[in-house]
């Protein structure tokens, strides 16, 4: 199968280098320069029938001269020169034609790069006449503000695209457009060229899933995109049909220009450098502390020798140190960036080949991403009825990442990367191990057992992050084929094939000299090689038929288009522990292996598209589209899913009554309504499995483990959408206003829970419930300047979006966790309030005195037990509070703090995003400030939960130095007190719930482009410098790190958590562009 | 309009953004949460140097490097002596005039003591259990029993001389000694904190505390040791209080009976208790010393234990570590001229002098001067239990030193507190030589601990070595050692019968010494005694002949068949609770049931009973009997059945007639130890009805050799006299079903020429 994927592959680009080889000929002539009359060598000349097809060519050769034979003296003959302007002409049987070219008279300096008018896609509707909401954003007007992803240059810029970033090279970001319209994955479609870039399946973490689609997104160089189209409305996202329910992302990358051959280099040299962290104990207060955690809990212990803070102890060089971890893992890194692009074209051919090296290291030590991206976009016009589209890409990323010590007792049982452990391991330990004498061993201090538990669960995160490998290799091919046919002006036909091949290679290693194991642990020279595939096969034919082309009043574009595309993924994983040496990292090192696993998956879904959009008289447009989806995702009864949409526009600035208003520009009304659905990750969700757990009378046994579910079908989200655009002031102020309203009926649940009587805890999908997002937006760009020297441009978005849950299945689990206990919160839904609402308690600050830890009823009176003795205020009916202890709201009065005392206490949906951004131009300096904001939304901060419990033996944040210390102490904001296995100093309440409100000067831009004159002075078109800063400050009220968490856990209804990932770095890059 | 319209659409952006990001800040260290708070103050000596009368102790911490350790990390409470506090050390310690004279290593030691791990407020100081923090309002509230807190002092480790024992090597004198050990310092010092609530839970009062520390104790304040400190003054890592007194180190008990001279020397207690001493190899605190990882040449550190005392005490931890906040032994300390007056009255006799006592000995001596519990005034006068778990009353008189260790409170006395096992009838096994077969046997059951109440009047039969041993002996009891340095040993016999030496259980071990005590003494008047002994048999003592036995012949040897007979011979030497005789072998006990007695010698009585239905043939039971009671029973002979016809009878005539020759209750023996009384019989009465049971009645007096039966009308009826085949015929249960050992003696037959009759007897 792969093997035939090739052929097809390498057929296709052979036709390609086929259809431009020249042919004899048998007229002479020679090519000169008109206004020198020197020769030009390379000149095409082309015979061309009454279609403009090409019938043969030749080339002129090193002194301008031809020979050629046509085939019919009737044909035309074209010449063309890069850098020449064409000449056609009739042979009129003549054998010697001589033929001055003029020089082409546009300058490189002058040329603006601009997006063209293209028609959608799928429509065929020019974009001017949209009807649906569209942003579309030209990436030669983002120039300023790219970074090293799409992703991050859209940041701020589109009005109800909100996007938050990871820091980690290459680790993805979150798109939520128009706010969580599913509960689960709401990233939106990303299209390139027209071709979905849905490779993977994957259901079991909506993470996993995210950063795959993002994935896909990330292999493309930002320099070879040419626009972004944001679909917002379901207008626009209805022609997308099964994918397009949580908004649509079209990005279309550049094609070939006609003209002669030009070269554009671009390079970019950037210092990334993480912003400060949160302020941690040194050693010293972390020793004092842990004593007073234990001091207070048990009031007499062993002290271990490793708090003792004891000069005379073995290990005391190894145990007093000041170590500040997460400085020991974070590094300033340096970002390189090639890219090279050739472009050029004749008359009926255009081509663009580029190639994009990135190097990126990340700022925790050990990460890094390196790309290489190559791309040939190659047009083809065989004749003005045909024309012959094809795109080939290749990508080859590798991402270093840091081992992820996996099975850690550190939270619970689960992974912990460095940094959560940078942030929790005991500062008095050192990085690097020391004698009794003091003595440097040169060997990373990895004890098998230290204070805080085994070298596995508080591993040095130094040694995991330098010696630890956790590397993913990726290499993709893309190749489409697009051939439209044209018969009639009115009639046109395209044919498009897609074929996506996709080699992931993950390998990880961690070595012994890494982890503080003894020799059997399976940790010991641990290495994984996980080897995935996949495949995807599209192709879509499409009808156009345009009847009142050449009608002034009316015009109509019908069109259909059918679908298929079919996809297969595969892996096979190894894992081997106990490896003979830590340099072979390789699991086929001869160690016995402790995983093997495999998996494969097939998908298969059609499409069918109708779509038809009238216009009358340039000023009222109509659009009307249906689109129906097949997918074996579902059983057959749900399997076709039809997807309308209506839309219609006013363009009132064309009416003669608006004639008088000269302020008023092209302005137009919309309104829309439309449908979009959404089917499971998961492409075998609706089959019954079957497990081989347990045993039966001593035997083993098969047991279902899953209901088939045959009435499993599509969600379905219904928007409604108005907009406003205008364009003022001779288009030097334009807005754009929308309202909409979204409702996600028949909601999918994931591992939905059920009544366990059933034989079954869970279904692996359930339909049911709805979800609302209701908002506006609001876009405004201003042209404050426009001088020949001088130009001021400023441009602001906001967003305001509302989301809450409409309703619930009839047998809907809303507390789908009840555990109340340190660092965990109740998960609930509550109709009426968003996804990502967080439940907990009410934090009230500190008990200063046992007897403030009285319980007291409604009326404030203490509550006493039968003989008259005040009764404290009790956790889950058993621990008593005490001086030092937190206080939480007793909700219900009734002297006991449980889960009746969980409220609603914030939510991670923001309110407001937006950005606003200023590009000033004096001559040839260019300097461009881009902002970005993100308000009223909650953020869980982990970190703090992590760092400010003082209730096991973690580092603590500075912030713990306010805690309570002895009775009667009653401090502003003081905490509660250091208390070891505190049962209810850290419950999940709204002590760690803060406003992430962020407002961040996401990017200052200085360009400067060399005059002219200079840059021909050393023989170049042209050369631009600049100089870049990315993420300049961050103004925030929130104590983490970073206010800017991705909304990305595996439990839909728990997110916006910020578990100390790496933040978004800032970044001072040196750019130097040359054109030639 | 177009500047209106520009304002109108732009600038609501503007205060939008401003209206909603006031007072952000960019830089996270800068936030004010991470700040540090102004209302925390400084470490520990900063604080410290904010008062005025510290100024000698601050002098003291810079002088031995603490100033900078305080002020770095850990959590501590110091206990600060102001000036004053000094110059009160100074004025008892005429050596020193200042700080400057105390050595260094003195001054860290001093300095180090009035160092306690962890911040300890008042409120701490005073509820704190061994398990934790007090919580007054819980159910389960427990009382503030912690009163010690462990200091930053810990002493070096210590060498001491020592030689090898079997296993492990042993502390000794240094003549005799050519081998040096080190010992581990395994646990800091901790210090006693006095307050009332501590002192009341315990029954004690201020004038506890003052016996000890000298000085009043005014309820409300605290004490650290003898010195009462101030309110807390807290710091960042912990609190400090001042103290009107520098406290010395206190000692534990070896270093206080180590430092003791001339008329206050405990050298010789010191020694003994030495030899209970066991060092065993710390491999885990060699190995931690300096270099030790790289190979260097470290020494091997022990650590040294008393498994045979009450308490160790060298160790500063008693028993788990958190026990160690509320345990405190008390130690009685003989002088060495109070062990000479001892020895010449107790052991110098027997032994021959201190040197030679057994081990065992000597640990009981030890363990006499030993207390659970820290011993305090009130306690000497209400009395208090020792190590060998005996009460002791002190005669304050005899103390001649107090001092409160760090381990157990220690009194010094100019006499030595005689063990009971050498006053009562145990006296010979522990002081005379010759029987440390029983001494080892008595030892190993713990049976020393029934026959050494003052309140008893015990008649102890000893076998010596000689007789009852494995050389010269009979074998019937002998220590056997397991290994060279007779450590390890256990008991073995020469079963006569099987003829194969055989091993002695502990539980048979224990019933034989048992069998041989008496639980009374023989009054010498009837021509036979029955004293019932500890083992639940009968000592038959022979008054005419001046043998003694027990139920059944004495014979040689274990189990032997060879008769013997045992002649006590009364131990010269005083005893307080009753006599031990020396004897020359074990006694021997029958072991039969009525089943067999009666069908080996009574088959026309079993017949009857057989007939009247009182006989179980299937289980060889008699159902009316019950299996633990005793029983007293008056056979009519064969010639009185016969004569009678009782086989005639008519059933249940002939039950109701046997019954009434069963007395339940009691064993009545020709020896006239009985009160003469109507004794219940197995006969149900006529009078008893469904609420009341009444039993029918015979009026018995017993007399010396003599049984009488009286009728109703108050005449003799019938006369037993003691007759060595007819009388006094005694019958066991199997009462543990473990051993052969396990046999009690619940029945006594005595056959009658008359047939007890009820309605001659008892008066309807």
């Amino acid at each position: 199968m792969k093997k035939e994927i090739f052929y097809i592959l390498f057929s296709i680009l052979l036709s390609q280098m086929s259809v431009v080889q020249a042919q004899k000929a048998v007229i002479r002539g020679k090519i000169t320069e008109k206004s020198s009359g020197e020769s030009i060598p390379g000149a095409s000349i082309f015979e061309t029938d009454a279609q403009n097809r090409i019938i043969g060519g030749t080339v002129s050769d090193i002194n301008g001269n031809y020979v050629f034979e046509i085939s019919d003296s009737q044909h035309m003959i074209t010449v063309s020169s890069i850098g020449y302007s064409n000449q056609t002409f009739n042979v009129n049987n003549r054998t010697e034609i001589n033929i001055a070219l003029e020089e082409q008279s546009t300058a490189l300096d002058e040329i603006t790069i601009t997006a063209k008018s293209a028609a959608n896609e799928m429509t065929g509707v020019p974009q001017r006449d949209q009807t649906g909401s569209v942003t579309r954003l030209d990436m030669s007007e983002l120039a300023g503000v790219a970074g090293s992803s799409a992703a991050d240059a859209l940041q701020g810029q589109v009005s109800g695209l909100d996007i938050t970033s990871s820091g980690t090279p290459g680790g993805g970001s979150s798109l939520v457009i128009r706010g969580m319209g599913t509960i689960g994955n709401a990233n939106p479609l990303i299209v390139i060229d027209g071709i979905a870039q849905d490779v993977r399946i994957e259901d079991f973490n909506f993470a996993a899933a995210d950063e795959r689609d993002l994935g896909q997104l990330l292999n493309i160089a930002p320099q070879d995109i040419q626009t972004i189209e944001v679909l917002k409305d379901a207008a626009t996202t209805a022609i997308w049909g099964s994918k397009g329910a949580n908004g649509v992302l079209m990005i279309t990358t550049k094609t070939g220009t006609k003209g002669k051959i030009r070269f554009n280099y671009n390079y970019e040299l950037g210092s990334n450098r993480q912003p400060p962290s949160v302020p941690m104990l040194n050693g010293d207060e972390y020793v004092t502390l842990q004593l007073e955690e234990w001091h207070n809990a048990r009031g007499v212990y062993d002290i271990p020798d490793e708090i003792a803070f004891n000069v005379n102890y073995a290990d005391f060089y190894n145990y007093s140190a000041n170590t500040n971890w997460i400085e020991e893992i974070t590094r300033n890194s340096l970002t390189n960036d090639h890219y090279f692009q050739m472009t050029g074209g004749g008359s009926k051919s255009r081509y663009l080949t580029s190639v994009n090296y990135l190097d990126e290291k990340g700022t925790t030590i050990n990460t890094g991403f390196k790309r290489l991206t190559t791309r040939v976009n190659f047009d083809y016009e065989l004749s003005d009825d045909v024309l012959i589209t094809t795109n080939f890409k290749y990508a080859n990323s590798l991402k270093e990442d840091n081992y992820i010590v996996t099975g850690v007792n550190v939270e619970g049982d689960r992974s912990v990367n460095i940094r959560e452990m940078a942030y929790v391991k005991a500062p008095n330990m050192t990085v690097w191990e020391f004698d009794e004498a003091g003595l440097p061993t040169g060997e990373y201090f990895t004890p098998i057992e230290s204070y805080q538990g085994s070298g596995n669960d508080y591993f040095n995160p130094v040694a995991i992050g330098n010696l630890g490998m956790n590397d993913r290799l990726e290499n993709s091919i893309e190749n489409n084929f697009k051939i439209s046919y044209t018969p009639y002006y009115w009639l046109r036909f395209r044919e498009t094939l897609s074929f996506m091949y996709l080699n992931t290679k993950a390998n990880k290693f961690l070595p012994s000299s890494a982890i503080g194991a003894d020799w059997l642990d399976s940790d010991i020279n641990k290495a994984d090689e996980r080897n995935g595939s996949d495949i995807k096969l599209f192709s879509r034919t499409q009808i156009f038929i345009q009847p009142f082309l050449r009608s002034k009043n009316h015009d109509l574009i019908i069109s259909g288009a059918w679908e298929m595309e079919r996809k297969q993924s595969q892996y096979i994983e190894l894992r081997t522990s106990n490896g003979p040496s830590i340099f072979m990292s390789d699991p086929s090192n001869g160690a016995p292996f402790s995983r093997t696993s495999s998996s494969s998956q097939e998908f298969t879904l059609y499409g069918a598209l109708a779509s038809m959009n009238y216009k009358f008289k340039d000023r009222y447009l109509f659009t009307f589209n249906m689109r129906g989806d097949a997918s074996s995702v579902f059983g057959e009864s749900n399997r076709w899913g039809v997807f309308p949409s209506v839309s219609g526009a006013w363009r009132f600035s064309e009416e003669p009554f608006m004639q008088s208003l000269n302020f008023l520009n092209e302005s137009k009304l919309r309104l829309s309504w439309g449908q979009a659905g959404r089917a499971p990750n998961n492409p075998y969700a609706r089959y019954a499995t079957y497990s081989t757990e347990g045993q039966y009378m001593l035997e083993p046994v098969i047991i279902p483990s899953q209901i088939q579910l045959s009435r499993l079908r599509w969600e379905t989200l219904t928007s409604v959408n108005a907009g406003l655009e205008l364009s003022l002031f001779d288009n030097r102020l334009f807005v754009t206003a929308e309202v909409y309203k979204k409702i996600t009926k028949d909601l999918l649940h994931s591992n939905y829970t059920i009544p366990s009587f059933t034989g079954y805890n869970r279904l692996r999908y359930y339909n049911g419930g709805e979800l609302e997002n209701k908002g506006w937006e609001y876009y405004m760009q201003w042209i404050a300047l426009k001088k020949k020297d001088l130009s001021w441009m400023i441009s602001f978005n906001v967003s305001r979006n509302n989301n809450s849950f409409l309703s619930f299945p009839e047998n809907f689990v809303e507390e789908q966790g009840t555990s109340v206990e340190n660092g965990v919160y109740p998960i609930k839904a509550e109709l009426g309030k968003p996804v990502g609402s967080f439940f907990g308690f009410r934090y009230l600050g500190v008990y200063s005195t046992d007897e403030e830890a009285y319980a007291r009823d409604a009326n404030n009176n203490i509550i006493l037990d039968g003989v008259g003795n005040p009764i404290p205020v009790t956790f889950n009916g058993s621990y008593r509070f005490q001086a030092g202890d937190a206080k939480y709201e007793d909700i219900n009065n009734d002297g006991n703090i449980d889960i009746m005392d969980a409220v609603y206490i914030g939510d991670s949906s923001p309110e407001y995003t937006g950005g606003f951004s200023s590009t000033f131009r004096y001559k040839q300096l260019n300097v461009t400030l881009n902002f970005h904001y993100r308000l009223g939304f909650d953020i869980v901060n982990g970190v703090a939960i992590l760092t400010q419990g003082m209730n096991n033996k973690h580092n603590q944040s500075k912030a713990v130095l306010n805690r309570w210390r002895w009775e009667g102490q009653d401090e502003e904001n003081m905490l509660p007190r250091a208390y070891m296995d505190h049962i209810a100093n850290n419950l999940g309440s709204d002590r760690y719930v803060e406003k992430g409100d962020f407002l961040r000067f996401n990017s200052l831009n200085i360009n400067y482009r060399l005059n002219s004159p200079i840059a021909k002075k050393i023989n170049v078109d042209g050369i631009e410098l600049g100089f870049r800063i990315r993420n300049v400050l961050t103004f925030t009220r929130y104590s983490g790190q970073d206010p800017e968490i991705i909304p990305r856990e595996s439990n839909p209804f728990w997110m916006g958590v910020d578990n100390a990932r790496t933040p978004v770095p800032r970044t001072f890059t040196m750019t130097a562009k040359i054109n030639f | 309009m177009k500047s209106r319209l520009l304002s109108l659409l732009i600038l609501p952006q503007f205060i939008f953004i401003l209206l909603y990001l006031p007072g952000c800040t960019e830089r996270i260290e800068e936030q004010d949460i991470y700040q540090r708070p102004d209302w925390l103050v400084g470490k520990l000596v900063d604080q410290l140097k904010n008062e005025e009368d510290l100024s000698t102790y601050i002098a003291c911490l810079e002088k031995t490097g603490y100033d900078s350790i305080l002020n770095t990390s850990g959590s501590f409470t110091l206990i600060a002596p102001t000036d004053a506090a000094f110059n009160v050390f100074f004025e008892n310690h005429p050596v020193y005039n200042s700080i400057d004279d105390i050595p260094t290593e003195e001054l860290k030691s001093l300095i180090e003591y009035q160092i306690i791990y962890n911040a300890w407020t008042r409120k701490q100081f005073q509820t704190l259990d061994v398990s934790g923090w007090i919580d007054p309002g819980s159910q389960s509230y427990n009382e503030p029993r912690g009163f010690k807190r462990q200091t930053v002092y810990r002493q070096p480790n210590r060498k001491y001389p020592v030689k090898q024992r079997t296993g492990y090597l042993q502390i000794t004198n240094q003549d005799d000694s050519k081998l040096e050990r080190i010992v581990y310092t395994s646990s800091s010092k901790y210090a006693p904190v006095f307050f009332q609530d501590y002192l009341s839970i315990y029954g004690l009062d201020g004038n506890d505390y003052q016996f000890y520390f000298n000085r009043e104790f005014e309820p409300g304040e605290i004490y650290y040791a003898g010195a009462q400190i101030d309110n807390e003054i807290p710091a960042e890592n912990g609190f400090i209080y001042k103290s009107d007194r520098l406290i010395l180190p206190l000692k534990n008990g070896e270093e206080i009976m180590a430092n003791g001279s001339g008329d206050l020397s405990y050298y010789t207690m010191l020694n003994m208790i030495y030899e209970f001493s066991q060092l065993r190899s710390n491999f885990e605190a060699t190995y931690n010393q300096p270099g030790a990882e790289q190979g260097a040449d470290v020494d091997t550190l022990y650590d040294v234990d008393y498994p045979d005392l009450l308490f160790n005490i060298s160790s500063e931890i008693n028993g788990k570590q958190n026990l160690t906040i509320r345990e405190h032994h008390g130690l009685l300390a003989p002088t060495d001229n109070a062990f000479e007056t001892f020895n010449a009255a107790y052991i110098d006799p027997g032994w021959g002098s201190l040197e030679n006592l057994p081990s065992v000995i000597k640990s009981i001596i030890i363990n006499t001067h030993m207390s659970e519990r820290a011993i305090y005034p009130t306690d000497i006068y209400t009395g208090f239990l020792n190590g060998a778990e005996d009460r002791l009353f002190i005669d304050a008189g005899d103390i001649v030193q107090k001092t409160y260790g760090s381990n157990c409170s220690f009194i010094g006395m100019n006499k030595v507190i005689v063990p009971r096992a050498f006053k009562s009838v145990a006296r010979p096994v522990y002081l005379e030589r010759g029987y440390l077969n029983m001494l080892y046997a008595m030892e190993r059951t713990k049976v020393l601990s029934a026959i050494k109440s003052e309140d008893g009047d015990f008649s102890f039969y000893i076998p010596s070595d000689k007789e009852t041993g494995l050389y010269g002996g009979d074998s019937s009891l002998f220590v056997n050692y397991l290994d060279v340095a007779q450590t390890k040993y256990n008991f073995r016999a020469f079963d006569a019968g099987s003829r194969r030496f055989v091993t002695i259980t502990t539980p048979v071990l224990r019933k034989m010494l048992l069998n041989q005590i008496g639980a009374r003494t023989p009054t010498g008047i009837p021509q036979k005694e029955f004293i019932e002994n500890l083992g639940g048999n009968f000592i038959v003592v022979d008054n005419v002949s001046g043998t003694v036995s027990g139920s059944a012949p004495s014979t040689y040897g274990y189990k032997g068949s060879e008769p013997i007979d045992i002649k006590p011979e009364l131990y010269n030497q005083p005893t307080d609770n009753g006599n031990a005789y020396l004897v020359n072998a074990f006694f021997s006990f029958t072991n039969r049931t009525f089943w067999t007695l009666f069908t080996s010698k009574f088959l026309k009585f079993q017949q009857l009973l057989r007939t009247a239905g009182l006989y179980d043939v299937i289980h060889n039971d008699y159902p009316f009997l019950t299996k633990n009671e005793y029983y007293t029973v008056f056979i009519p002979s064969d010639s009185v059945i016969d004569h009678h016809r009782l086989d005639t009878l008519p059933k249940e005539d002939l039950r109701k007639l046997l019954q009434y020759h069963f007395v339940k209750g009691q064993l009545i023996f020709t020896d006239g130890y009985q009160n003469e009384d109507h004794y219940k019989t197995t006969r149900l009465d006529e009078k008893s009805n469904e609420i009341t049971t009444k039993y029918s009645t015979l009026h018995i007096r017993p007399t010396p050799d003599l049984i009488q039966i009286i009728d109703k009308n108050g005449n003799v009826y019938a006369t037993i006299p003691e007759n060595k085949d007819r009388t006094n015929i005694m019958v066991t249960i199997d009462a543990d079903n473990s051993s052969d050992y396990g046999f009690i003696t619940t029945g006594v037959v005595h056959v009658i020429d008359h047939l007890l009759v009820k309605d001659i007897l008892q008066e309807n």
